[in-house]
């Protein structure tokens, strides 16, 4: 949580840009990094957190705190909007493309490289989940949310959360590593 | 596995896409707050004239009421007690019995004068 939020998210509903500005700063990665795992490439992941934040700032007048977190709210608007992307869009790119859309980093050594292809195939493996299974996994062990704070953000029981991220996590794990064994011959990662 | 997922963090935007993502949304306008008279005015124009028209019903309505309980209505009530309108209305007749009495009196008068002047001009 950001220093003073509630202040800043008080002035930022009366219309100030600085105090949106600050938000922005702190959730734009987060909210990012959520889209870009549900979506196909960075493009899209840009365009739609871009949305994302620019419905945030026309609709905060109407923001209401209901005792949840700021970001809980961001991560409502985020789902919707990679819901609407595609259902209207259509979009559904082969699991060829995503490879394409590497995080771009440079490996420096062979470690690094081993990294990011671990990266990679995690990648590829949630984009085949769910949806609600990628919110819940995405939300609880990339941004380390709380179950409330995941609960509020989509709207769901406590109990439903913990339910969603245990058959999740089973999934992901049979997908990364049904995938290892499936390239190399044999499980190369423990659980 | 929650290692792994945990090493998704690295994942960041741009900064290039952050700035210029952010300056184009902070110079758009807010949305003004939902209040009652927003609501009103985003409402399309046949609402708002159903809303009127209602409205004004309510008032013309609230109005007969109010002026019921009255006094000033009391009073045109007791006024409209029904041997109080037969006597009027007989008093009625008889002011008009007497006005056409009056009225044929004067007529005859008045003829009579004029044959009078008639028959002294033709003996003339």
């Amino acid at each position: 949580m950001l220093d003073n939020e509630k202040n800043h998210i008080r002035q930022a509903k009366k219309g100030n840009p600085e105090a949106f500005g600050l938000l922005y700063d702190h959730y734009l990665p987060q909210i990012y990094r959520f889209i870009f795992l549900k979506v196909s490439n960075r493009t899209e992941a840009e365009d739609l957190t871009h949305e994302v934040f620019l419905s945030a700032w026309q609709s905060l007048p109407n923001y209401k705190y209901e005792g949840f977190p700021f970001s809980s709210w961001l991560y409502q608007i985020a789902k919707n909007a990679t819901i609407d992307f595609y259902r209207t869009a259509k979009k559904n790119l082969p699991i060829e493309l995503v490879n394409e859309e590497l995080v771009k980093f440079t490996p420096r050594d062979p470690e690094e490289l081993n990294t990011l292809l671990e990266l990679e195939q995690i990648k590829t493996c949630i984009r085949q989940l769910k949806p609600e299974y990628q919110d819940v996994l995405i939300m609880r062990f990339v941004e380390d949310l709380t179950h409330e704070e995941i609960a509020a953000a989509l709207e769901k029981s406590q109990g439903a959360v913990r339910l969603i991220q245990h058959r999740a996590i089973k999934e992901l794990r049979n997908l990364y590593y049904g995938k290892n064994l499936n390239d190399y011959g044999t499980t190369t990662h423990e659980a | 596995m929650e290692q792994l997922l945990t090493k998704l963090k690295s994942i960041q935007p741009t900064q290039n896409f952050q700035e210029r993502s952010k300056a184009i949304i902070l110079l758009s306008r807010q949305n003004q707050p939902q209040t009652v008279w927003n609501s009103l005015l985003a409402m399309p124009h046949q609402r708002i004239t159903f809303g009127l028209t209602a409205l004004a019903v309510f008032l013309i309505l609230g109005s007969l009421s109010a002026l019921n309980n009255s006094s000033v209505s009391q009073s045109l009530v007791s006024s409209l007690d029904q041997e109080n309108l037969t006597a009027e209305v007989k008093s009625l007749d008889i002011q008009i019995q007497l006005a056409q009495i009056q009225y044929y009196q004067d007529s005859i008068k008045k003829i009579e004068v004029a044959l009078k002047e008639i028959s002294e001009e033709s003996e003339l």
